[in-house]
């Protein structure tokens, strides 16, 4: 089994067999509904985290966090004012990991943040 | 040698004896463990659509209700089931699905999958009757919506003669759907709405099962 642990890795690149939700965590604010899947690759032992604007009229500034099991420390993240949903890189995954999404008006901060959700 | 076991055979009793009794404690150790609720409740089913749910457990003593169900699902493909908490104080929204065994690998290659569903409420504020309804199951969005599926989706809704249309731009790290045409009675919600769920996968509920508390 291989297993990326780099940030070079999209997950789009592997997951077109099997992916597994691990998490899914929503939060709501002005901005709406926002929603985090920790995701996960079997094939490759990997996570990732994606988030999702769950009230898709307007674009929103959205942001994917994907966290180590203590939640101290960021692995990996990505953040884009211009999409539905964004998705970190795949991250090794052999171990528990923590994923968080955020989501706020354009220019703005974020405002609906979800806890941690970890698998 | 069966001089050996017939001597040891009081004492192989014995530990014998210990370590069932051993294993039946720990067996009620942990089943305790797992059903620490006082709202503990024998498995209901439902069956909607040809897919049978099961509410395994119901919990108020935690600070947010909790509910574990099992699905077993048309596919080994990704489902999120989508539900909500009736109560008499009003609707409790989800705050999180866990899948119980998540990167094990009996869990994703099996059919049968259970989850642990976590709703935005207080669990202090409840009393009375709730109502744990699964409204459908469906299956999540693909990294990256290739042309083809963007195209099928498209298709879907011109046979539904839904008068929406959308466009999909993708890139390596985000989605991006775009509505190019709607009824002009049509709210952007609405129309993103039935654009997502011509990309997925959906069966429609509801599952339901109500809890005495």
């Amino acid at each position: 089994m291989q297993v990326h642990a780099t940030t070079k890795i999209q997950p789009n690149m592997y997951v077109k067999t099997m992916r597994i939700l691990l998490v899914a965590k929503w939060a709501t604010a002005s901005s709406g509904t926002v929603r985090m899947d920790l995701r996960y690759s079997p094939q490759c032992a990997a996570n990732w985290t994606r988030t999702t604007n769950e009230s898709p009229g307007q674009v929103r500034r959205l942001r994917a966090e994907l966290w180590n099991s203590s939640k101290t420390t960021l692995l990996m993240s990505y953040e884009s004012s211009i999409y539905v949903y964004v998705y970190t890189n795949m991250y090794d995954g052999t171990v528990v990991r923590c994923g968080k999404g955020k989501q706020g008006f354009v220019g703005s901060g974020f405002d609906a943040i979800t806890a941690f959700g970890c698998a | 040698m069966s001089n050996q076991r017939l001597r040891l055979g009081p004492l192989g009793v014995a530990v014998g004896f210990i370590t069932l009794a051993g294993i039946l404690i720990l067996s009620v150790l942990q089943t305790q463990a797992a059903l620490p609720t006082k709202n503990r409740e024998s498995i209901q089913e439902s069956t909607r659509n040809g897919v049978t749910v099961s509410l395994k457990n119901f919990d108020l003593e935690l600070a947010k209700p909790v509910a574990e169900i099992c699905i077993d699902l048309p596919t080994t493909e990704d489902w999120l089931p989508y539900p909500s908490l009736q109560t008499s104080i009003g609707e409790m929204i989800v705050e999180e699905v866990a899948l119980q065994g998540a990167k094990d690998s009996a869990t994703y290659s099996s059919t049968l999958r259970c989850c642990r569903i976590t709703f935005n409420g207080a669990s202090k504020d409840i009393k009375g009757d709730v109502t744990i309804i699964v409204t459908k199951l469906q299956t999540t969005l693909p990294e990256i919506v290739s042309d083809e599926l963007c195209n099928a989706g498209r298709t879907k809704l011109q046979v539904a003669n839904s008068d929406v249309d959308f466009s999909c731009a993708m890139s390596s790290n985000g989605g991006s759907i775009q509505i190019v045409g709607k009824p002009a009675n049509m709210t952007d919600q609405e129309a993103f709405g039935l654009v997502y769920n011509s990309l997925v996968t959906t069966v429609e509920g509801p599952w339901a099962f109500t809890v005495k508390p």
